[in-house]
């Protein structure tokens, strides 16, 4: 019980030393650590050791031409889009790890990225940035439950986009606009901080309507959605600071 | 015995900080009861997860105070209070961080029934293991 105590006052200095930026050093050589593939340590003879480092750097290299060949292919595309973040500069963000309801990038408060922080594929919506620390933000998708969209479908019918177990769904459309299955979904944008439903650019795609849920008795109608990236495929975003 | 615990809990905290949101290293954590482990593995997953420093730790050692508070008055041997622990602290625990009433409570489900599979496993394994014995 006592090194119980001791850790959770240990833990209570480190919350506290971590709010007032002083851990941000160590703290951030550990995140740029964990960008990069851990290695374990192997007991293997000498040369077999050398020919299998060669190996692994002749691996790197190909990885590193193939990551440049995705990234400027990304970039190609990004450009078509640019459209929708018209002077902005774009930032380009690696997929560090995936969940059901987020993403970690590897860019972070040193690469100017804040909390609200837009994230794109495409003219497409990935999500917003929710949480951020030096060199790592986690990126909030719209599939979240705790995230709110203001959105717009392309006849002009307003709503909330926000997710749940069964994916996202619009929500908050009054009975008088008309939703059909294939709508397309866009963010209604707001750039203004002020509540948890501000902070998204304009016409960005959030998906399309797969089905309407419409009761005559609700005060609302309700539209099921799906997205149009498969996010567990995504190997880089644009970020939009 | 300790060193693979350490590799088991660096694994699964790397895995939910980066495929999966399901608190393994919590799981682990509650089967193993390595108050070391459980501050380690907390500032791993805090940095995966973007979060203040510190959070998961202390939300680590507290939930494995409780089960040493719990200790004397309870057989902590038992899976149907492992299990219970298991559902309370991943409830809350994803609730904490995730803020999802409904997907806490599914994690919680998921992870009980896991941990409930492991104890029947490890019973017909002991059972076959010392009838072979015999």
């Amino acid at each position: 019980m006592k090194k119980i105590i001791i850790l959770l006052i240990l833990s209570l200095l480190i919350i506290f030393l971590d709010r007032f930026g002083i851990l941000s050093y160590p703290k951030g050589l550990i995140e740029r650590g964990l960008s990069f593939r851990i290695n374990f340590p192997n007991f293997e003879n000498q040369e077999v050791k050398k020919l299998r480092e060669e190996n692994t750097k002749i691996m790197s290299q190909l990885v590193d031409q193939q990551n440049l060949k995705l990234e400027n292919e990304a970039l190609r595309i990004q450009l078509n889009a640019g459209r929708v973040t018209g002077e902005k500069n774009l930032i380009v963000a690696k997929v560090l790890g995936r969940t059901a309801r987020a993403i970690f990038v590897d860019k972070g408060e040193k690469d100017g990225i804040a909390f609200g922080t837009n994230v794109l594929y495409e003219n497409i919506l990935v999500g917003r940035v929710v949480a951020v620390s030096q060199y790592r933000s986690k990126v909030e998708l719209p599939t979240s439950s705790s995230s709110k969209i203001p959105a717009k479908t392309e006849h002009g019918a307003i709503g909330i986009v926000t997710g749940g177990p069964a994916g996202m769904f619009l929500d908050k459309v009054t009975l008088n606009e008309q939703i059909s299955e294939d709508d397309l979904v866009l963010t209604a944008g707001n750039l203004s901080q002020e509540n948890e439903l501000s902070g998204y650019l304009p016409d960005l795609i959030i998906g399309k309507v797969t089905q309407v849920k419409r009761l005559e008795s609700a005060l609302f109608q309700q539209a099921q959605m799906q997205g149009p990236l498969d996010v567990s495929k995504l190997e880089f975003v644009f970020l939009v600071p | 015995m300790k060193f693979w615990l350490s590799i088991s809990v660096f694994i699964t905290s790397f895995i939910e900080g980066t495929l999966i949101f399901l608190p393994l290293t919590l799981v682990l954590l509650v089967l193993r009861r390595s108050i070391i482990l459980a501050f380690f593995s907390g500032l791993l997953l805090d940095v995966l997860q973007v979060r203040p420093l510190g959070v998961t730790s202390l939300f680590f050692l507290v939930i494995l105070a409780a089960i040493t508070l719990y200790k004397k008055k309870l057989s902590i041997e038992n899976p149907v209070f492992v299990s219970l622990v298991v559902f309370v602290s991943s409830f809350v625990y994803s609730l904490t961080f995730n803020r999802d009433l409904t997907g806490s409570f599914y994690q919680g489900l998921i992870l009980t029934f896991l941990v409930a599979a492991y104890f029947l496993m490890s019973r017909i394994l002991t059972k076959k293991v010392y009838k072979r014995s015999l």
